[in-house]
């Protein structure tokens, strides 16, 4: 075991070096992480600061605008929308990264299996355009109908949906390492199929892993909003941005700030996900070759 | 090259086939009783007999999947449990109004995403990038349903120019199925735009370096033409890939925009069957996505192929 230490040591290519800080250096990539990091906080905090409960219903205050029926307004039971969309945010947070987590867990493995033992690329490859022949609603739309809507049934099936993309860049970066001179001599020293991977592959990985997660997160999102606004997802009363929209819209006419808030706070997640991702990419990548 | 497409069209042969293996032990392992299931909840019991006799739900599970097989092959994707209508002539009455919608979209993501792409590119470093950047980044950000929701309290609402929603077949009147596909197009090919405008600018930042592009300036060509003759066309070749396969979140995205603006599309029908429990619509729906999906990653491959050789070659990792 002591021989692999004198393997080559990896290459220190210095863009590569802690792309965590250079994208955080980046105006739009430090904005971005301070809104996504206050929106997570906003929705775990939302028990304590929420001005009411969520599902409080108060039928003399119903279709009150904002400032007369508190800052975000009220809703067609007025409700106290700004506690909806605190309640909202949490939702949507919890399930983006926790649906995101799961596809890693699931999705990183598959990779490094097909990127490193070229049999099981075979089998493993098929089984990533099985997954990517059904959009990732249509899975949801499966999963929520045969179990029924429910955010843990959202949560997987965001999760099932996302996992393609996670074995392919994993899969990707698998060949590029696989091929580079330190690997190489790692495996002419003996060093073992789980050392190699464990020490050297995994490693080198994190960064494009650390990219796929960030911009994963604004998908699933997005993608929780769509199933519940399709009322595939959470169910109501329970607060979700995605039922405030689909309940909103009979509204359009007389109540705006029902359809404006929650979908502004939709996109504030998202938006902010996907600009500390895109530095984040810039950071690792100066050509920045987006998909 | 023969042996290239040929494996191609294997694979597709494949993923086709366990898509079919999938959706066919998926409706099996709904719980309950899969005849119910495909009667619908509320078939009487000489509907559910018919339905196990037709399917053979009494025979082992193999005999059971040839039939299947059989059925599928011969168009047959059994009845609705809700209409009773034939499966098959249902998805196709419902697919014109999604194919329109799906090519406008396209067009407008098309028109959209390769002039902000190239606009980008061009443009590097100055208030042009910036603006095209953000096209993309809010194309990407924004919940499509959402933009959906403020198109019509803008056009509909407040400034009513264009109908709410609805939708009236291209051939009954021309020019209101028009009017009524305008929001939906641009709702759907937002974020599409967004992808084939990255797609576009990495392309085209590619192609600008390239020594052709640099003998063609040196020999004089106006910057203009340089872009859309010489730089445009050789990096268009990876954004029509992109385009191909982005069908299965074409599909997604139509099914909630056709949800907002009330159109009677395929995706309108799918979210239909899966809320009415409706599993024989179900699995035909689902089954014309993926065999959809599969065929079109097949075409784009081979054109791709055809067009340029280099993908032949690095097929062999």
């Amino acid at each position: 075991m002591t021989l692999t230490t004198s393997a080559p040591a990896p290459p220190s290519n210095p863009l590569r070096r802690k792309p965590l800080r250079q994208a955080l250096s980046s105006p739009a990539g430090f904005v971005g992480f301070v809104i996504a990091v206050s929106m997570v906080l906003l929705g775990i905090l939302a028990p304590l600061i929420a001005p009411s409960s969520p599902e409080a219903t108060a039928f003399d205050r119903i279709f009150l605008p904002p400032g007369e029926g508190g800052l975000f307004g009220t809703d067609d039971l007025g409700r106290d929308q700004l506690s909806r969309v605190l309640y909202g945010i949490n939702a949507s947070v919890t399930i983006g990264l926790l649906s995101v987590l799961l596809s890693a867990a699931i999705g990183v493995p598959m990779g490094l299996l097909a990127g490193y033992f070229r049999a099981a690329d075979a089998v493993i490859s098929r089984i990533i355009e099985v997954m990517m022949a059904f959009p990732a609603l249509i899975v949801a739309l499966g999963l929520a109908a045969i179990l029924g809507p429910s955010a843990t049934n959202v949560t997987i099936a965001l999760a099932i949906s996302n996992v393609p993309g996670f074995a392919r860049i994993i899969r990707g970066e698998m060949f590029r390492l696989r091929g580079q001179d330190y690997i190489t001599a790692s495996v002419a020293l003996g060093a073992s199929h789980t050392r190699v991977i464990g020490t050297h592959l995994l490693p080198n990985a994190m960064s494009a892993l650390l990219v796929q997660v960030t911009v994963t997160i604004p998908n699933a999102v997005l993608g929780e909003a769509m199933l519940s606004f399709l009322g595939l997802g959470i169910r109501p009363p329970a607060p979700s941005l995605g039922t405030m929209l689909s309940n909103a819209q009979p509204y359009l006419q007389s109540a705006w700030w029902m359809a404006v808030i929650p979908g502004l706070a939709i996109m504030a997640i998202t938006l902010a996900f996907n600009l500390f991702g895109d530095a984040l990419r810039d950071a690792l990548d100066p050509k920045s070759q987006r998909r | 090259m023969m042996s290239y497409l040929l494996r191609r069209l294997g694979h597709a042969f494949i993923t086709l086939f366990v898509s079919v293996v999938v959706i066919f032990f998926g409706v099996r392992a709904l719980p309950g009783d899969t005849a119910v299931a495909l009667a619908g909840q509320e078939g009487s019991p000489e509907a559910i007999a018919r339905v196990r006799e037709r399917y053979g739900l009494d025979d082992p599970l193999h005999t059971q999947f040839l039939t299947y097989l059989g059925n599928l092959l011969r168009g047959d994707l059994g009845r609705s449990s809700n209409t009773g209508g034939e499966v098959t002539s249902i998805i196709a009455s419902a697919l014109p109004a999604t194919v329109q919608l799906a090519v406008l979209s396209m067009l407008v993501a098309m028109l959209v995403g390769i002039s902000c792409g190239i606009l980008a590119a061009v443009k590097q470093g100055k208030p042009g990038e910036w603006l095209a950047n953000g096209v993309a980044l809010f194309g990407l950000s924004v919940p499509n349903f959402w933009l959906g929701l403020l198109l019509i309290l803008t056009f509909a609402v407040i400034w009513p120019v264009l109908p709410a929603s609805g939708y009236t077949p291209l051939w009954e009147d021309p020019v209101d199925s028009m009017r009524r596909m305008v929001l939906p197009s641009i709702v759907l090919g937002t974020a599409f735009a967004a992808i084939i405008m990255r797609q576009t600018r990495a392309a085209m930042l590619e192609t600008l370096t390239a020594d052709f592009v640099r003998t063609a300036r040196a020999k004089g060509i106006p910057a203009g033409a340089v872009i859309t003759r010489h730089a445009l066309r050789n990096s268009l070749i990876t954004v029509i890939t992109v385009v191909g396969l982005q069908l299965g979140t074409l599909i997604s995205g139509a099914v909630v925009t056709e949800q907002v603006f009330g159109i009677p599309g395929f995706g309108k029908l799918t979210i239909d069957a899966i809320i009415s429990r409706d599993y024989a619509m179900v699995q035909g729906v689902v089954l014309v996505t993926a065999a959809g999906y599969v065929l079109i990653n097949l075409a784009t491959d081979v054109v791709y192929s055809l067009v340029d050789p280099r993908i032949r070659v690095q097929e062999g990792n």
